[in-house]
């Protein structure tokens, strides 16, 4: 399956923040998205997700413009993974994950017990299981963006929308958030990530797109698009890419 | 004491309905006339010899208590998804001005000595005017920053100006008939309550219950956030003026027979959260359960404390906001 976004301008009325944009995501890829803040990646995603209106161009999802889908409809092919948040309410973990069949129920619709047993699934599938009776509320910062990512998992859209899934998180839970995306692409999902770190994009992405004031610099892999030169231009600092073992780049800022 | 697995929430259910069962029944017999069980056998198999036991059962003590059940219950639903939609556990139906709109309606009423029926008419309609107002002032004033703040906030507003308005009615009032009657009023209280008045408030709570209750699992959903909510395949705005509209009749209708009756839609669904967790698909029909049970017992101290009968809303007052003040102290997991 492929997302297709062909010259999509997104912004507010009267307020334009992307100039037409044009990419396409494949199931089992990801495509990385960089760039400064206010690049536009914020909007651009919303805008993807549907949150946003559109002010130009097409999103086409297997070759059907998703303009007049439904929002269960487009939830049942796109999910959103947002950042790592508190609500409200002390939910469990499972009553989190349960709210991905919305899309697939009627409104005045329940879950199922087969609705429940795909969101255990999906507790299983990031390794949550221990967690599910856990209120949602108190566990990590890290499990907590796992637990949003089997959400989307339990949602059953081929195509995840990541928002900075490993910002706010310490090293070893970006390691496995990493570990999970890598897991998810081998299983068939296509992937559109946002990130500010070079080094998650070398570790991750199939292809990169670089956006800097609201347009498209450059898109393709991840070694022709996150060149040094580029970078330093990009973000307006002094970096060194280097190979600490083949085909492993990192990305270092100098700062002295 | 949460609800994490179905049975444990079944049988949590089915434990509030027996106590909200053994409440009803206690508080149809409790009064200064005495009514003997056997009543009950005798209006049903020859209701003309119940004679005045009967008369009193039928005419006073049911639509009381049948009064007390659907105010109870509407006024914590209406609180449960007004909490869920604006994802605040510190909001009640008094928010938007749904209460004080109804209660200047009412009090306009009886400034101008209207009957019954125009108190109740004029409560709906200020009830559901102000929520109007606040609504659409607030969707004036949408890019002003957090909508739900703004929404909360404008509510709060268009509160205080129907306050000040009673205020005027009162001001207005001929101090030796009409006051009193007004200051009665808003204090709250459900011993004017007649089976006419009772017919009057049955239909809308049922418009406001019954798709609140059938719409529960969309607010776990809407708890998330408009945008999550959305992505999730909510259709948000839809769903949001539905529950709004329902929780605003249910407040409205409220207010229309039995006057300000405050602090249960605040009180109630916390409660319900502690004693069954943040579920709405248990949560909704548990504060139904329990803000029936709780209206009927500060009604029955209501009428059985004093020789004469103290308003109701000073009762729910004095013990829901203490109340409330010991659930924040002890719930130190967040508003739960």
């Amino acid at each position: 399956m492929r997302l297709e976004v062909s010259a999509l301008a997104c912004g507010y009325p009267g307020h334009k923040v992307t100039e037409a944009i044009s990419f396409s995501v494949e199931t089992g890829e990801a495509l990385y998205l960089l760039g400064p803040n206010g690049s536009g990646k914020t909007t651009l995603f919303k805008t993807v997700l549907g949150l946003l209106p559109r002010l130009d161009g097409t999103i086409a999802i297997d070759g059907t413009d998703t303009a007049a889908w439904s929002r269960a409809r487009l939830a049942r092919a796109l999910a959103y993974v947002p950042q790592a948040h508190t609500p409200p309410f002390p939910y469990s973990v499972h009553d989190v994950v349960l709210t991905a069949r919305s899309a697939h129920l009627g409104m005045f619709g329940q879950p199922s017990r087969q609705d429940v047993a795909i969101a255990d699934e999906a507790i299983e599938t990031l390794g949550l299981s221990h967690l599910a009776k856990a209120r949602y509320t108190e566990i990590s910062g890290g499990e907590r963006q796992l637990v949003l990512i089997a959400r989307a998992v339990a949602q059953q859209s081929r195509f995840l929308v990541l928002d900075e899934p490993t910002s706010n998180l310490d090293f070893g839970n970006q390691v496995k958030v990493l570990k999970k995306i890598r897991e998810l692409m081998s299983r068939g999902y296509g992937l559109l990530v946002t990130t500010h770190l070079p080094d998650h994009a070398f570790l991750c992405a199939s292809r990169v797109a670089l956006l800097s004031g609201g347009k498209l610099i450059d898109i393709g892999a991840p070694d022709s698009v996150l060149s040094e030169a580029r970078l330093k231009q990009t973000y307006g600092v002094n970096l060194k890419i280097g190979e600490v073992e083949p085909g492993l780049k990192v990305c270092v800022p100098l700062i002295q | 004491m949460r609800s994490d697995n179905p049975i444990h929430a079944t049988a949590m259910l089915v434990g509030l309905t027996v106590v909200f069962l053994i409440v009803a029944w206690w508080s149809l017999g409790l009064g200064r006339y005495e009514v003997p069980l056997s009543t009950w056998w005798k209006l049903i198999v020859a209701p003309d010899e119940a004679g005045v036991a009967g008369q009193i059962l039928m005419q006073v003590r049911l639509p009381r208590i049948a009064a007390g059940i659907l105010i109870g219950a509407g006024l914590s639903a209406a609180g449960a998804a007004y909490q869920g939609i604006f994802r605040n556990p510190m909001v009640s139906p008094d928010i938007l001005g749904a209460s004080a709109g109804a209660g200047f309606g009412a009090a306009a009423a009886i400034l101008y000595s209207l009957s019954i029926v125009w108190i109740e008419a004029l409560s709906f309609t200020f009830g559901l005017l102000a929520v109007g107002l606040t609504c659409l002032a607030a969707a004036r004033l949408k890019r002003v920053g957090d909508p739900i703040l703004t929404l909360v906030l404008v509510g709060i507003l268009i509160g205080a100006v129907f306050t000040a308005l009673v205020s005027l009615a009162k001001y207005a009032a001929d101090p030796y008939s009409k006051l009193p009657a007004i200051t009665l009023w808003l204090m709250g209280s459900l011993s004017a309550i007649n089976p006419k008045d009772l017919g009057f408030a049955v239909l809308p709570m049922l418009i406001g219950l019954v798709p609140l209750h059938l719409l529960r699992w969309n607010l776990n959903v809407l708890a998330f956030g408009e945008e999550e909510a959305r992505a999730l395949g909510a259709e948000t705005a839809r769903l949001r003026w539905i529950i709004i509209f329902c929780a605003t009749l249910l407040t409205a209708a409220s207010v229309a027979i039995a006057g300000m009756v405050g602090w249960v839609g605040l009180v109630i669904p916390h409660l319900a959260r502690m004693l069954v967790g943040p579920d709405y698909r248990v949560l909704l029909p548990a504060s139904i359960l329990i803000g029936a049970s709780y209206l009927l017992l500060t009604d029955d101290l209501a009428r059985s404390i004093m020789a004469n009968e103290i308003p109701l809303g000073i009762i729910t007052a004095l013990i829901g906001a203490p109340f409330f003040l010991y659930l924040m102290m002890r719930s130190n997991r967040g508003w739960a």
